[in-house]
This record gives C-alpha cells, structure tokens and sequence, in this order.
C-alpha cells in the first residue's frame, strides 16, 4: 500500500475554490521518541479485507472500481481474486502516510463524515473552510453539524497502532500483548507503554473490545514504560466493564481520587469508545464512555509528571482478552472542552468558554467573530470565545446509498464519504455530496469503510438481548 | 486475597446446590450473508461460502457469494474447514460408538465382530471393517436414554420458597421460549427420576457473575440452607455442585448431620471467568460413587465421593444465589452408559477384553465373536453366550503401536452426530469424500457426515536411507 509518490496530489477544487496544496510525508507526526527499546514482535504487514460477516482475508488490494470491482491479491489463493462490495465492510490498509495536522477545528458533517481543519468565513449557504486534502474550499452549509474549536497548540502526538514498533511490550504471561491487524490486543497480565512526550494536557482516546471481563489500566503521564508505579503526576485510570476509578499519588505520598463510577448499562457494552483528557491547567481528570462524560475527578497535580503512556492487564481479569485499537493521543494547552454531541435541533446553538451555550441563528463569521441572532438582537462574539458551534438539522444533499459509496478514514482522525470512483496504488477519486470530486493519494487513506447503512455487529447485539427480555 | 474472602463468605450463603454451566455455542456468523461453510486459515483470516472441492496438495475450491469465480487456495495455508448445518444429516439411530486404539470414534450399528475384525454399519460410509488390533472401547447407547427433557413449562417444576435468615433479595425462576431466567436468588427443583447411573446435560448463560448451585439426586424440592441444615426441615442426602463467582465450582454432599466438606479443592476455572455461556454435563454413576462434570465437552474432574455415593433422592435443583441474570435450557436427563471417553484410553485391564454388562458387573476374558446380536465371550470359566442387549460396553485388549490415521494421514474430520476420524483424504467433492486408512481401508463417506475437516500439517520427511 505504500506509494512512491511525491506528496502532493491533494487536490479537489468543488466550487471553484482556489485550492492550496497541503503537503503531507512520512513521519510527521508529533512526539513519538522511543528511548527505550521495544520488544520487537512481528507485524502483520498487509492489508485486511474483512466482510460484514466478520470472516476476513489478509493480502493487497490491487484496484477496485465500479466495473471490475475490488482486486484482492492474497498468498492463500492461487490468483487475486475480484469480489463485489456487496458485503464487504473494511479495507484496512497495514500502513497509512502521517499526516502532520495543528488544526484549529473539528467539523462534524450531517451524514457522519468529520474532518479536522480550519475555517474562514460562514454565510447563510456556505462555509468556507481549509482541509488538509483540498486546501481553501467552499462547502453547503446544510451540511455541516457542528464545530469544535480546539485548544491551542492542538497536536496529534500519536495515532494508530499500525505496529508495535516504538512500544514497549512486557509480557508477564505469553503474549499477554500483541498487535494484529490495527490492533493491541491483551490476553494476560502485562504492560503496553511508551514515551509520547507528553508535557502539556492530554487526551488518551481509544476503542476498546473485551471478551467476559476485563480489568484493564490506563496510565497518562508515566515515568516508566515497562511498570505502573506511582511517581507524583501520573494517572492511573482504572477500567473494568462495571466501572471507571481514577488513581493518582502525589509526591510518592497515598493515592487519592479513588472514589469510582460506574458505567451506565448502555456505555458497558463492547466496543466501548474510551477518552481519558487530563487537563493540566484546570487539574481535572475526565473519562468519557462513547462521548458521554463518565466522571471527572477534580484537584488533580500534573505536575513532576512522566510523558508517557501505559496499558496494563492486571489483577483477577488480567486473563480477558481486550483489544485496543483507534488509539489516538494528543496533547493541547488551556481550557480542554469536550465535543457535546447533542443531538440536532431546529435551532443553531454557541457554546462558550464559560459552558454558558445559546441558542439562536448564527448569522455569519467574519473577521474573527461569529454573529449571532438572538431573541431579535445581533451578538457579536470573538471566536475565541466559542467553543461549539452547533447547526439545526437541514436537508443536505447526501449520496443515494449504494455499494460504492464509502467512506475512508483518515490518520490522525478525519472521515469523508463519497462514491468511489477509482482506486489504484497510486491516487483514490470519487464524488462527494459535500467537496464534489475528490482525489487524493490512495496512501493518505487509513480505512476504507463499505456498506455504511448495514448492521455489522449483529452477534454482540444478538447475545445482549438474550437477556433483555429477562427485564420486561 | 479479597476476592478469596468474599467467595468464602458467600459460601456460607450459599443454598443447598449450585449448578451452572454455560456452554457456548461458538460464535455463528451474523446473518448478514448467507450461513455458510468456514475456511479457516493458518493465518487466522477465515472466509464464509461453500466448499466445492479439495485436492489434496493441488487445490481447495470454494464458492464466495461475492466473488465472481470459485476461488482456488492453496491447501498448504488452510488449518480447517467448518461446516454450516446440513438438513437431513444423518439416518437412523446410531446404536453405539467405538474408540480407536488411536483416539478416532466411530458411530454406527454393531454388525459384527470376530478374531480379524469388527464390522460396523453407519449411515455415512456403509460398512466399515476395522481390524481388532484398531480397537479400543465399543460403547452401546443406552436402550432407554432419555428420562426427562425440558423444560417446557413450569408446570411439573417446584418454585422454591424464601429461606428465612438468607439475606438475599429472593425472586422466582421464569420460564421463557424454552428456558428458565432467573435474575435474583431463586430456586427450582424437580423430580426428574435420576436413575443410578445418569448424565444430567443442560446450557447456562449468564450476565455479570455466576453463581449458581445445582443440587443432585435431591429429595427436596426446598432449597436448604447450608448454614442452618440441622435445624431446618428433614432431607435425604444430595450432592451441591457449585458455581461461584463465575470461576469456581466445588462439589460438596450434603447431609443432614455431617459438616459441610467439598470433596477435594474449589477448582479454578479461570475460562470460565471470560465465558458467559457454557454447556454442563454430568455423568454420574451410584455403584461407583462417581460424578464427573464436563464442561463445553472438556473433562473438569471427575470426583470420586470416599464417603459412599451421598445422593438419596432422585431430584435435581437449581438455585441462583445472588443477583445475576441465568439462563438454564436444553435440560436432558438420560441413562449413562457408565463410560467416559476420556477414561477410555486407560483400561483397567490392557491384556484382555473387558465385558460390561448392564447389569452393573464386568467380565474378564476374550471377545470371540459378535454375530446376530449374540455375543461369545470365553474367560477362564469357559465360553459364556450373551444376548447383546445385556451388554453395556467393550475394552478391547491393546495392540501396540498405532499412528493415527497411518502414516499418510492429511486430514482429520470431525462428525455432526460426534466423533472423529484421521485418514487420508483422497478427495473431496459433493457426491462423495474418499478417504484411506489403514483401519478401514478405501471409503467414501458422506460429505453431510462432518462437521469439521482439519488439514494436518505435513510431516518432515524422512532422509532417505544411505
């Protein structure tokens, strides 16, 4: 999957935007710096095609395109094979290029996709915004559902697993952790950890799966990678399917913070989406089950604190299995405001610095300030005052579903979805709803997700029930 | 230990039996495709479709519901193949089983059996002769298994009434669409006519942790509780098999009088921490104060009661002890043949056969025939005639070395109905497998007949002679 391609081709011009040319290479993302060396373990170096049934097949993906369909070459077959998309759920491609990001805001989309970028002006009907892909662009507003401004000096400082070079593994039983296909998964007691350099506030962001039981532990800003110890700042995050507890001692002295919570019954289940977002400067620790805050532990010290993170299995459960993938680590300085997810309204909605929000039509930004109608009356408020800007639900043009609209993730965070036109080794293209055509390079793309109306956790879903009826 | 603690704590809780189990269904596919045949490779990758063909060292064929073409892969990269559910599987009822000396077992009806060979009759490969020198065990099914299934209501079952002094939040076992659910401490019991040598089978699942006592060859249908047994109401003596926090299980017998004493150490069961479904079977055999607990088909252990066999009744119970949701179905209760096939490979007696009768006794001697359901048997009292009907299972004497399958063996194929085979697989097409053995010879057997085909690694070949 990797191309030899100059780092450029980045290009959609929807609406005659003029486009600047974002260049993006190798190795660029933030932090990073493996001082201690890892225990090498093999990776699985090829793509996976996996279904929707779950059955799944290693090798490369050769081409895909509407008329010939996807080409899949594997060494367990005698041929490549071409399948239709009609069941496939993901491609997941073994080696995705870095991309170097200090964006300024996260778009969330009506129809799903997100992107992180920077924004200009907004009108009644358009927004104009610059992405990584397409540089200075134009795009609907009916389109958009809201955006995050996020804190300063935002960075990416670690986004996969796409391998376990740079970690540092302990096994204390056989392979308690592995990577495989994307994924750190744990089946014993052990410790994950590495050195990310973390010096300002964090956000620890993850998908988690587990099997029966778990009990697995988070630890931001480590001074060791191969043990949990307790050195005055670092956080320990205490995980189990029931519950979430928060462990810290400060200057060697007793832990404290240790009063838990529990897990609503709806964010227990696997897979759960994990964020731990330790804020330096308000000294809070938070956790979040599927963007849902979970608890946040207050008079927390950072300070004389480690810069590296740490995943260990421990204790009674330490044989559950869990995988761990989508991990994301970034670092920010001042106030950290968590995405609200609420869900749309008729009504546009700000939300401030303050967590006061109002609700009302945002008229425009310009200049730097966003103006609001409010009760009759224009606000004028400096960006720098807004967190979230959220956007009523409006028809937005969308892709009529079919088997070649999909949607490919991005590293560093970022989707978009459009009907795919070509894929080669070289350059991915299709038409989208929201940008228009699209091309970018096939190795800027981390997943390429198909059948995106279709159920694809039917057994999980299936096994919960068994015992729903019990509480009728 | 905290967690050690606790669960002694609850042990003294605890109501007379505990039983769980869940055995799990392995995970069926989503029905997002069409169910299918599994090709399993040695990566770890799998694919659903339908198997076409397999030539040996040449090619496997196989039909993807997406794909244009049949896929060709290579052999050399598949570990196993696992069949979708085949309608019509199987004919008649299989009359018995036989373990080879090589660990492979067969099901079918006795046909015959003489100095050279015994014949066997299955559905899925007509007769099969198989050398004496091959056999181990021949196990008859039992005339009359099935003594009870269910549960199909609660009609006929006996709810359990509050205990007094048990600190638990009690509610009542409800029956849904074949099952039992309990979500608080409740029990359950029934008559069900254990007879002396029993296996009692059923599937748990459960949410959170489990905790479960299943009492045996009870004649109360009450729960007792353990910690006040003496002075509570009269009960013959049972046996408690418990599950505890989800990773334990003893097995304690309960009498009126005598202290509460588990035979042997709680086993750990750590798998049983990560499972949330399993399958329980019991074997369990009077004369021989025997009861052996299989869980998802695996051998846990297999207790022998020093104190004389502790059961007086012929009931079973179920009681949930704490707050978690269970879900008991596919309880059967039948007659057990008294033979354990992981015991089989260790006969009492390797230089003789060994006769089972039904009645419970066994004979020591030599197998010279099996013809029209009569059975010569010659020990050193002379040559005794029985009707097979009066016979329960055969130990064959041992024969020396025996490669499974033989030397060529490739495959090994696992039965729907149970059972297994190491052979060397000819071919494989939709009319028919052709297999060879130097047990059976050439076969073909039916491809509906299996239910798994695992590829054997190639052996090493030998250097060639000097």
């Amino acid at each position: 999957m990797t191309s030899a391609l100059p780092w450029l081709l980045l290009f959609c011009l929807p609406l005659g935007a003029a486009a600047q040319i974002v260049r993006f290479g190798p190795n660029t993302l933030i932090g990073g710096s493996p001082a201690v060396k890892p225990e090498l373990i093999p990776e699985t170096r090829s793509d996976v095609l996996e279904f929707v049934d779950g059955s799944a097949l290693h090798g490369q993906l050769s081409r895909m395109d509407p008329a010939q369909g996807l080409c899949w070459v594997t060494p367990e077959a005698n041929n490549a094979i071409n399948f239709r998309p009609d069941h496939v759920n993901f491609i997941r491609f073994a080696r995705a290029q870095d991309i170097r990001l200090a964006p300024t805001c996260h778009l969330v989309f009506a129809n799903g996709d997100d992107l992180y970028g920077w924004i200009s002006t907004l009108d009644n009907e358009r927004l104009g915004i610059r992405t990584w892909f397409g540089g200075q662009m134009v795009i609907p507003r009916p389109a958009l559902r809201s955006i995050t401004f996020l804190s300063s000096n935002y960075a990416v400082a670690y986004e996969g697993p796409y391998g376990a070079g740079g970690w540092m593994i302990v096994n204390n039983s056989p392979d308690s952790w592995t990577f495989h296909d994307g994924a750190f998964v744990g089946s014993g007691a052990g410790v994950l950890g590495r050195d990310l350099g973390l010096t300002n506030s964090a956000t620890v962001e993850f998908d988690l799966a587990w099997g029966a039981a778990f009990n697995l532990q988070v630890g931001v800003y480590c001074g060791a990678r191969d043990r949990l110890e307790f050195p005055g700042g670092c956080c320990v995050v205490d995980l189990t399917p029931q519950q979430v507890n928060l462990r810290q001692a400060q200057n060697m002295s007793a832990f404290f913070g240790t009063a838990g919570a529990p897990l609503p019954p709806e964010a227990a289940k696997s897979p759960m989406h994990a964020a731990i977002q330790c804020d330096k400067k308000a000294g809070t620790a938070s956790v979040f089950v599927n963007n849902h805050l979970i608890k946040t532990w207050k008079d927390c010290s950072f300070s004389s604190a480690g810069t590296g993170v740490l995943f260990m299995q421990s204790g009674p459960f330490a044989g559950g299995t869990v995988k761990l993938s989508r991990l994301r680590i970034s670092q920010w300085e001042g106030r950290g405001e968590p995405e609200s997810f609420v869900p749309a309204t008729n009504t546009d909605a700000l939300h401030f610095v303050n967590q006061d929000r109002a609700a009302g039509k945002i008229q425009a930004i310009q200049d730097g300030k966003v103006r609001l109608a409010l009760s009759g009356t224009d606000l004028e408020i400096p960006l720098s005052r807004v967190t979230e800007m959220d956007f009523a639900e409006k028809p937005a043009a969308a892709e009529p579903p079919g088997p070649w609209v999909v949607r490919a993730h991005f590293p560093g965070g970022g989707s978009l979805s459009f009907r795919l036109e070509k894929w080669d080794d070289r350059t991915i293209s299709g038409q989208s709803a929201i940008f228009g055509p699209l091309a970018f390079q096939s190795g800027a793309v981390r997943e390429i997700e198909f059948n995106l109306d279709r159920p694809k956790a039917e057994g999980v879903i299936t096994a919960a029930k068994e015992f729903d009826e019990l509480d009728e | 230990m905290n967690w050690m603690s606790k669960s002694s704590r609850i042990a003294l809780v605890l109501l007379a039996a505990l039983g769980a189990t869940a055995a799990a269904d392995p995970a069926a596919p989503p029905a997002t495709n069409t169910p299918g045949d599994d090709l399993c490779f040695r990566n770890g990758d799998s694919l659903y479709g339908k198997l076409l063909e397999v030539q040996p060292g040449e090619v496997i064929r196989w039909q993807h519901a997406d794909a244009e073409a049949p896929i060709e892969f290579k052999p050399q990269n598949v570990a196993q193949i696992d069949f979708a559910p085949r309608p019509a599987a199987g004919g008649a009822i299989d009359s018995c089983k036989l373990w080879l000396a090589n660990g492979d077992k067969l099901a079918g009806n006795l046909v015959s059996c003489d100095a050279e060979a015994l014949v066997l009759d299955t559905w899925y490969a007509g007769k099969l002769r198989i050398p004496r020198r091959a056999l181990q065990t021949l196990a008859f099914n039992p005339r009359t298994p099935i003594v009870f299934e269910g549960p199909t209501g609660l009609e006929g079952w006996t709810e359990g009434n509050a205990v007094k002094g048990l600190e638990l939040d009690s509610g009542r076992w409800v029956y849904r669409n074949g099952a039992f659910y309990a979500d608080k401490a409740a029990s359950i019991a029934r008559d069900v006519k254990l007879p002396d040598r029993a296996q009692v089978q059923f599937d748990l699942a459960w949410r959170g942790q489990l905790n479960l006592a299943v009492a045996l060859y009870t004649d109360s249908l009450q729960p007792i509780l353990l910690t006040d047994k003496e002075n509570g109401p009269d009960f013959g003596g049972f046996y408690s098999l418990r599950f505890t926090q989800s990773a334990f299980i003893s097995l304690t017998p309960i009498h009126k009088k005598a202290p509460l004493r588990a035979l042997g150490d709680y086993l750990i069961v750590q798998a049983l921490a990560q499972k949330d479904r399993m399958r329980v079977d019991l074997r369990m055999n009077k004369a021989e104060n025997r009861v052996a607990l299989f869980l998802d088909g695996v051998l846990v252990k297999d207790w022998r009661d020093p104190g004389g066999f502790a059961g007086e009744g012929t009931g079973v119970r179920f009681v949930n002890n704490m707050s978690g949701s269970v879900k008991m179905s596919n309880f059967r209760v039948s007659r057990w043949n008294g033979v354990i096939e992981e015991a089989a490979a260790g006969a009492a007696d390797p230089s003789h056969d060994v006769v089972s009768l039904e009645s419970g006794g066994k004979a020591v001697g030599a197998v010279a025939s099996i013809a029209n359901g009569r059975i010569t048997f010659v020990t050193t009292g002379g040559t005794t005639i029985l009707p097979v009907e009066q016979i329960s299972a055969i130990e064959f004497a041992r024969h020396q070395g025996q490669t499974p399958g033989g030397p060529a063996a490739n495959a090994h194929a696992t039965f729907v109905r149970g059972g297994a085979l190491t052979f060397e697989l000819l071919s494989w097409r939709p009319e028919g497998v052709a297999a060879a053995s130097p047990d059976f010879g050439r076969a073909t057997f039916d491809p509906a007949a299996f239910s798994r085909l695992q590829f054997l690694p190639s052996a090493p070949k030998a250097a060639p002679a000097p």
